[in-house]
This record gives C-alpha cells, structure tokens and sequence, in this order.
C-alpha cells in the first residue's frame, strides 16, 4: 500500500447530533474533494438527516442518541462494508478544513503508517480560546499518562486511517471519551500512527459545541467505568 | 409496637413478592430469603441483634444493621450500573444494525 488512494476509495464519516445548521456545507465541501460521504445522524431532533442526504451525503440514522463515539462506529462498519480503502473522520460543525485532507492522506502513504492524527498544535488554530488551550493541553496529559502515547493533540476530530486500522480499532465508549480510547486503542494494537498539522476552524458555533470543563470530568469517569466492565 | 408491624409487613411483602418471582433470584435465592427471615426475626428479638453486634466489635444492633445495609446497597449499585451498561452495549449494536442495513442513499448517484 505505497500508492496514494484514489479518491473514491476514500469515506468520510461524519458524526451529527443536531448539526441541521452546518452539516450541508460540511458535506458538499467533502463531496466537491471525494465522493463518498456517509453522515451517521445520531438521534437529532432536526433535520440533520434530511440535510445530509440533500448535500449528497449517505445517511445512516441512530433512532436514539447514542453519542459521538457510537456514530463514528457505525459510520466506520458502513464504509468499511461498502469498501473503503480509507476512512476519513471529520466533525460536522465546519471546525477542519478539506484542504488537510490530501496531505494526511500522503504523508499516511509516504510514512507506511495505519493512522494519520490531525493535530492543531502542530499547525494552527483560528479564534481559539485560552480556557478550551487549557482543556486540550490537560487531554494531552491524560493521554500520555494512560495510552502512553506522547501526542501533541488528543482530541482532534480529524483522522485519516487504513481499513486495517479501522477493522482493529473498536470505540466502545459511546460518549466523548472515544477520542482517547481511539488513542488507547492505536496504543493497544500497536498501530503504526503520525500526526500531522491541521488548522482548527473555530467559530461561535463550533466553540457553542466544543469540549466543556464538565465533560472533561465525564471523560474520565466514562473511561474508568469502562475499564470496569469491560 | 407499631414500628415493629410495619417492619414486619414490609418484609413480608417482600417475601411474597421473592415466592412470586423466585425464579428470577436464581443464585441470589437462599441469600435474599434468609436476609428476609433473618430480618422479620431480628425485628421481634432484637436483643439478639445487639448481641450479635457486640460480637463484632458494633455498640448496637442497630447500628451493625446499618453498615451491613450501606454494604449491600454499594453492591446493588454497582452491580445496577454493570448491568446498565451491558444494557447499553447489546442496545448500541441493535441501533447500529438498524442503521447500517438502512441508510438513505442521496437521490442522485454520488
């Protein structure tokens, strides 16, 4: 696998809870790059689906919540299912840029790695707050200290993986601490993995949406639960 | 007097509803009937209780209730929340499988 994939091998997969404001353009900017977007809708109360789909998305529907992690599972099994050679993780509220996409994927091939994590800190951040640097910086530790994986960005929503790597990382956390069991999982599989620079869009609305001080809390009783009973 | 009967009905309500749906206790059984007994006896001779308490290094018998109380109800907690959260797992895959074997495709081919 030293050859960069042609797009149509590639899948994005959008999680969307509630996002019927912002998922259109967030699709057709993915669709004017690759044609396969799959928008996982986990249990909006708006039209987010119906959007989506209009965009030129395919649309998979949670009939309850389930959170973010769970919709970035399905969205994943889907493309894995119709074929994907690469899978593409992008949130839906417009914070990454398309333009980021292209470079993970080469530098994924010319490095020979199974996983290409966007990283803000490595690149650059409009409009971002001190307080949410603060909570990222913090994320990072916590990584570390658990996953024993030194990254410069924990909880970046923008990832570029191999099928391989798709097959062998399973979310189980439902909620938002997916983003660091992804990282334990890269961690446990022993998954060859870079980090590349990204530019993080911030705009009221994705700020609106971002990682809280509470939801850090959440996180780790999440991950410690989950150890529990796993 | 009172305390005693209304203590007393409790827990032969709850021994009724153990008969009732007994096979569901399963390995639970003879523990959850012994704690009713043991409870609807301690109740009418709680000197025994104070007694028992005093073997164990607890002032009352009371008291000794209490902690074997708080005990039991950390482990129903915590046994409620595994559970949950088996619930919850067997719950994501169902959902998931709806949603893979049914998704909107975009009206023009992509």
């Amino acid at each position: 696998m030293s050859e960069i994939p042609d797009p149509s091998d590639v899948y994005f997969v959008i999680a969307a809870y509630n996002e019927g404001r912002a998922i259109e353009d967030v699709v057709r900017t993915c669709l004017a790059h690759y044609p396969h977007v799959v928008v996982v809708d986990d249990g909006s109360h708006d039209e987010t689906l119906d959007a989506a789909v209009a965009a030129g998305a395919i649309g998979l529907r949670h009939t309850i919540n389930l959170g973010q992690g769970a919709a970035l599972q399905t969205g994943i099994d889907y493309a894995l299912k119709a074929g994907a050679s690469h899978i593409v993780t992008f949130d839906a509220d417009g914070q990454h840029r398309i333009e980021d996409v292209a470079p993970m994927l080469e530098a994924l091939v010319a490095a020979g790695a199974e996983i290409c994590l966007g990283s803000r800190f490595l690149g650059g951040t409009v409009g971002m707050t001190k307080m949410r640097h603060m909570i990222l910086k913090a994320a990072i530790i916590f990584t570390w200290l658990t996953a024993g994986l030194k990254l410069t960005d924990a909880h970046n929503g923008l990832r570029v993986m191999t099928k391989k790597a798709a097959r062998l990382i399973r979310i189980r956390q439902n909620r938002m601490a997916h983003a660091s069991e992804i990282i334990e999982e890269i961690s446990r599989h022993k998954i060859s993995y870079i980090e590349h620079p990204v530019t993080i869009v911030y705009t009221d609305y994705s700020r609106a949406k971002g990682q809280r001080v509470s939801n850090m809390i959440n996180i780790v009783v999440e991950l410690f639960m989950g150890r529990l009973t796993r | 007097m009172i305390i005693k009967l209304l203590l007393t009905l409790g827990l032969l309500a709850c021994l009724v509803y153990f008969f009732v749906n007994r096979a569901q206790f399963r390995l639970l059984a003879l523990s959850v009937l012994v704690m009713i007994l043991g409870g609807i006896y301690l109740v009418w001779v709680p000197e025994h209780a104070t007694a028992l308490a005093h073997q164990m290094g607890v002032g009352r018998g009371a008291d000794l209730l209490l902690y074997g109380w708080v005990i039991v109800s950390f482990a129903v907690i915590l046994m409620l929340h595994v559970r949950e959260r088996r619930i919850l797992s067997t719950l994501t895959e169902l959902v998931r499988a709806i949603a893979i074997n049914h998704p909107t495709l975009p009206k023009k081919a992509p």
